[in-house]
């Protein structure tokens, strides 16, 4: 497993530029990003995983430079505030989705899908259709769908704020678990501090596009 | 630049696909101006004919859309705010009206106000043929574009400027005229360009109950200068003008600054309730009997006189137009389908914002250019280029799959525009390609707005007249130039009898595109 490094990245915005200098996020570990709306936050992210154009600088993986790559190339899972699930395919059409795509064979994609339905304990939600979810369960299964793939680098994008206390303690444990078991380098933004002192091993704060702090939460 | 993007070459493609209709399109009217503007046909433009014409066509146009506007504006509102009986059979029905073919609706109206109509017989010294002819079938055509668009605007207005004006001590009335009205202004401003717009392009109405040539219209008076007189340069000099009144009132659409229908879709209290019984039923009465007028009798009449007139008809002569309809209609509905398709995808990706502007602008376009200005243009780049005389088949399906594009390019727009953003960064950092998003989301996912663009064209061009006899064939006839030729010929009972066909398959069409809208 490799570790996510960002290197001189700038990315235009109309108030301000996003600057990072170096950041660098170990396999397994999850840095969180705190800030104001309209710091950056998300512009970082959607940089990171292409869906922003950048001015200069380099996102790499490994030894891969995942900036040259298009964004269904560069391995990048992202979860976002709203689920954006598939309105037109179930839950588990959903989760297969990224499965579908790398054209893994069915039984292979019924057996993966099935497991990551118990584990987040949705197995009963499998052949719901997205308006029959709950803002919780969507999120669930919006996660399914990140993590089913496999890919190396996961994107959280405040996936906990549309959701109540009892709900987040939960997927916020679930996420915490993952993380370490896959190894995967984890970027979360959130407004929530709590989200942070949850999950993240290190912190840092934006403002205005620049990270004015980098603090480690746990060794 | 972004990389990525600069690498979608699916919505360039698309583009690409697009040029050679937009080509086909722009060219003939671009055409048409040269050589309006080039001197030969000045002296026609202002020659007392055509000034005659222009003014009866516009001023036709103006009243019809202030007449359309007074019925339907009054039905938003008391459909939106008043308790109505039957309120959803008035909506419903007032849906049909707007998607009937013109050919129907004239029917449908000679069939109660006509001479020996159900109510025009007892009328002694009117006639229908002329303005009162016009205007009723105007009314009846285009209420619904005001009610549609008015009453969308009062269902998803917010009420807290109302309630305030209320507890600051104004009456109901003056709320209502001060603040309800002043909210609603944009949207009656865009109804009435909107049909002012259709009525300045009106054949049928114009042809059928003008009643000879002092009601000569601007279309009609193309037809005639193109298929009786053979007096090109006059059609063209007309087509001209048509084209720069409609589309500078198609340009004017956009001016009003607030959106015609605002964001806010919340709980709407109604605040101009009617306390008092008899006045609830006075406003009933007045809504049923307006309604009844100019609607519902005629409706009923043509369902009575069309399976009254059923022996009558020739089955064979019926089955033929029925196919021949039915291929053209399916022509059209392909072709319009896959440019509305491929406006709304490029419009709704990431390409140049020009480009995007420009098919956007395009898509739209056909609404301000009738289905004969677009023909004599193209007849008049023919003629010009290559020796063409007469038919013209892929020409009709051309130029009705045009006349189709704003509604489908409407209908896909709006699907593509709910899909967010979001959905598809999530589908790409999963490994989607373009091609992927486009046949595993965006297909499925529009899939019910392409049978709506899909059914919706077909039936469009069910009811289509203008091309067809410009461009007539030798072959069957399809239903609805059926029904003009013998209207023609003073052949009512059959007129009407192919008319109930019509109107089941037009049925049939609106049943097919509601099933999918409430799907989507």
């Amino acid at each position: 497993m490799g570790n996510l490094q960002i290197k001189n990245l700038r990315v235009p915005r109309p108030e301000f530029e996003v600057c990072v200098n170096d950041l660098k996020i170990d396999a397994g570990r999850v840095l969180g990003i705190v800030g104001r709306s309209g710091c950056g936050k998300s512009t970082l992210l959607n940089a990171i995983a292409g869906f922003e154009p950048l001015c200069s600088g380099e996102v790499i993986f490994g030894d891969k430079i995942l900036s040259n790559l298009r964004p269904e190339a560069r391995k990048v899972s992202i979860v976002f505030q709203r689920s954006a699930l598939f309105s037109h395919l179930t839950v588990s059409e959903n989760i297969c989705f990224g499965l579908k795509i790398k054209k893994m064979a069915k039984s292979q994609q019924v057996e993966l899908a099935s497991y990551w339905l118990s584990r987040l304990q949705i197995s009963n939600l499998a052949n719901r259709y997205p308006n029959e979810l709950s803002g919780g369960e969507a999120q669930r299964v919006a996660l399914a769908r990140s993590l089913i793939v496999d890919f190396p680098v996961l994107l959280l994008d405040e996936p906990f704020s549309a959701l109540d206390t009892d709900l987040k303690t939960e997927l916020r444990g679930w996420v915490k678990q993952i993380v370490k078991e896959r190894q995967l380098a984890t970027i979360l933004v959130s407004h929530d501090f709590d989200d942070i002192q949850e999950l993240a091993d290190e912190f840092c704060k934006m403002e205005a596009g620049k990270i004015t702090e980098l603090s480690k939460l746990r060794i | 630049m972004d990389k990525w993007r600069a690498m979608n070459a699916l919505p360039i493609v698309f583009f690409v696909l697009l040029l050679p209709f937009f080509f086909a399109f722009l060219g003939p009217l671009l055409f048409l101006f040269i050589n309006s503007f080039s001197g030969i046909d000045r002296e026609v433009i202002f020659s007392g004919i055509s000034a005659r014409i222009l003014w009866f066509n516009y001023s036709q146009a103006f009243l019809s859309s202030v007449l359309a506007g007074i019925v339907g504006v009054f039905f938003a509102f008391v459909l939106c705010e008043l308790k109505i009986f039957g309120k959803k059979i008035i909506t419903k029905i007032s849906e049909i009206t707007f998607f009937l073919p013109t050919l129907l609706v004239v029917l449908a109206i000679i069939g109660v106000w006509g001479n020996h109509g159900w109510l025009g017989r007892n009328l002694a010294n009117s006639s229908l043929y002329g303005w009162v002819g016009i205007l009723l079938a105007h009314v009846f055509l285009n209420f619904s574009v005001y009610l549609r668009l008015v009453g969308e605007q009062l269902k998803r207005s917010d009420r807290t400027e109302e309630k305030v004006a209320l507890s600051l001590g104004a009456s109901r009335w003056n709320a209502l005229l001060s603040i309800t009205l002043k909210k609603i202004q944009p949207a009656i401003f865009q109804s009435f360009i909107l049909v002012f717009v259709y009525c300045s392009s009106s054949f049928v109405v114009l042809m059928l109950l003008g009643g000879g040539p002092r009601f000569s219209g601007v279309e009609t008076a193309i037809y005639q200068a193109v298929k009786v007189d053979l007096d090109l340069p006059l059609a063209v000099s007309l087509a001209t003008i048509q084209v720069l009144v409609c589309v500078t009132a198609h340009l004017f659409y956009k001016l009003p600054s607030q959106p015609s229908i605002a964001s806010h879709e919340g709980f709407r209290e109604k605040l101009y309730f009617v306390r008092s019984r008899k006045k609830s039923l006075v406003i009933n009465l007045i809504v049923w009997i307006v309604f009844g007028l100019i609607v519902l009798l005629p409706i009923l009449n043509l369902l009575c006189s069309g399976f009254s007139g059923l022996p009558e008809l020739s089955i064979e002569e019926l089955k033929n137009s029925l196919m021949a309809s039915s291929v053209l209609g399916l022509k059209v509905a392909v072709l319009a389908t896959f440019l509305a398709f491929s406006s709304a995808y490029v419009v709704h990706h990431p390409l140049n914002s020009v480009l995007k502007k420009a098919v956007n602008f395009f898509s739209l376009l056909p609404v301000a250019i009738s289905t004969m200005v677009l023909g004599v243009a193209c007849t008049l780049t023919l003629r010009s280029f290559w020796t063409w005389e007469g038919e013209f088949s892929w020409g009709v399906i051309f130029i009705q799959s045009l006349s189709c594009l704003p509604i489908g390019f409407r209908i896909l727009s709006m699907a593509f525009s709910k899909i967010e953003l979001e959905v598809y960064s999530t589908a790409k950092s999963l490994g989607a390609s373009d091609v992927q998003v486009l046949t595993h989301l965006e297909m499925p996912i529009v899939k019910s707005a392409l049978a709506t663009c899909f059914v919706t064209s077909f039936g469009i061009s069910l009811g289509e007249v203008g091309a067809l006899l410009l461009f007539e064939s030798q072959g069957n006839p399809t239903i609805s130039i059926l029904i003009f030729k013998l209207m023609g010929k003073y052949h009512f009972n059959e007129a009407y009898s192919i008319g109930i066909v019509l109107l089941i398959l037009m049925a049939l069409v609106l049943a097919l595109k509601e099933k999918w809208e409430i799907y989507r």
